[in-house]
């Protein structure tokens, strides 16, 4: 099986060769998508060794542009199962084989990683979290306990199935919702979680924009 | 004629410069130059002549010119805000295409 990681990064110059190096233990190729950022970012993986791929947005589209190129990307090269995670060190590498094993093993299509809710998350994302996983069990009948992580990994067969129009923060949950429409077998793993900032990620407005887009893919 | 006539009229003559100086640059075509010199001169002469729309107030049973006249700016704003709403999202998508289309040019290059 070729896995392939998909890292979307912005501005992530201090922390993407550490990930980047911990991700390469468990997968065949690492994709780096950055977008453009305006740090060094791809400087600080482009002069790794070993199979890392950086590619380069000349404008900055988002999260889920980034997504969806890397995603382009590895299906080109052969991937059978697309891991994403996140640059800023949040996910831990060593949670990959457990995202690839659940899929595997229980003969899914898609597996998206949980984030343990806790202490340790910050509230308004706990809260919010909480409210996006009701609203989506609410509108496209599949409850995912953390809608907003970003870690999960899917069978590049159900690319398609499952590809996203967002290009910014909704695509964790235009994911989600596309995995229900399309009624694939989907599962969950837990993961480990580092908050390295607590004010990165998904903000209050962000989590009403992505309400506001579940609506308008539920009803339009 | 009162104030808001004349800071009307100002304001109309300044626009019919405006839209000849696009149209010699080049920005607009010889019919979108005419349809603006068409609206910016009709303000002019609705401004100067307010009782020559007294057909349009009855038929629309609207008591003064000067309200006509925002609820046709209301709805030539909203237009216009349509129209720019959906030139902006069709850019959005032929960049986002784009640059996509040229970052993964780079992986079939190795």
């Amino acid at each position: 099986m070729k896995v392939i990681v998909v890292i979307p990064a912005y501005n992530e110059q201090a922390r993407i060769a550490e990930v980047v190096r911990q991700a390469q233990k468990y997968a065949q190729i690492v994709i780096v998508v950055d977008d453009c950022s305006s740090d060094g970012t791809s400087l600080a993986v482009r002069e790794m060794d070993g199979n890392v791929i950086v590619l380069r947005h000349k404008v900055n589209l988002g999260k889920g542009s980034a997504l969806k190129t890397g995603c382009e990307a590895a299906r080109r090269l052969g991937a059978d199962i697309i891991v994403l995670m996140d640059a800023d060190g949040q996910h831990r590498a060593e949670d990959i084989p457990s995202l690839v094993h659940k899929l595997e093993y229980d003969k899914l299509s898609i597996v998206f990683g949980c984030r343990h809710i806790g202490m340790d998350m910050p509230l308004m994302m706990m809260l919010g979290n909480k409210f996006l996983s009701i609203a989506t069990s609410l509108l496209f009948h599949i409850y995912v306990s953390d809608t907003q992580s970003g870690f999960r990994a899917f069978k590049t067969s159900v690319f398609e199935s499952i590809k996203w129009n967002s290009t910014r923060y909704s695509v964790e949950t235009e994911m989600i919702a596309n995995t229900a429409k399309a009624g694939l077998a989907w599962g969950e793993a837990d993961i480990s979680t580092i908050y390295h900032d607590k004010h990165k990620g998904t903000t209050i407005v962000d989590g009403i924009r992505i309400f506001i887009n579940m609506l308008v893919w539920k009803f339009l | 004629m009162i104030g808001i006539q004349v800071l009307a009229i100002i304001f109309a003559l300044w626009m019919v410069y405006f839209s000849f100086l696009h149209f010699r640059r080049g920005e607009f075509t010889k019919i979108e130059f005419i349809s603006w010199q068409i609206l910016w001169v009709g303000l002019i002469a609705v401004v100067i002549y307010p009782r020559s729309v007294q057909f349009i107030l009855t038929s629309f049973s609207i008591s003064r010119t000067f309200d006509l006249v925002v609820v046709v700016a209301i709805v030539v704003l909203f237009g216009i805000t349509f129209r720019n709403y959906v030139i902006v999202r069709r850019m959005e998508k032929r960049i986002e295409a784009f640059t996509r289309e040229e970052t993964l040019k780079t992986i079939e290059k190795r």
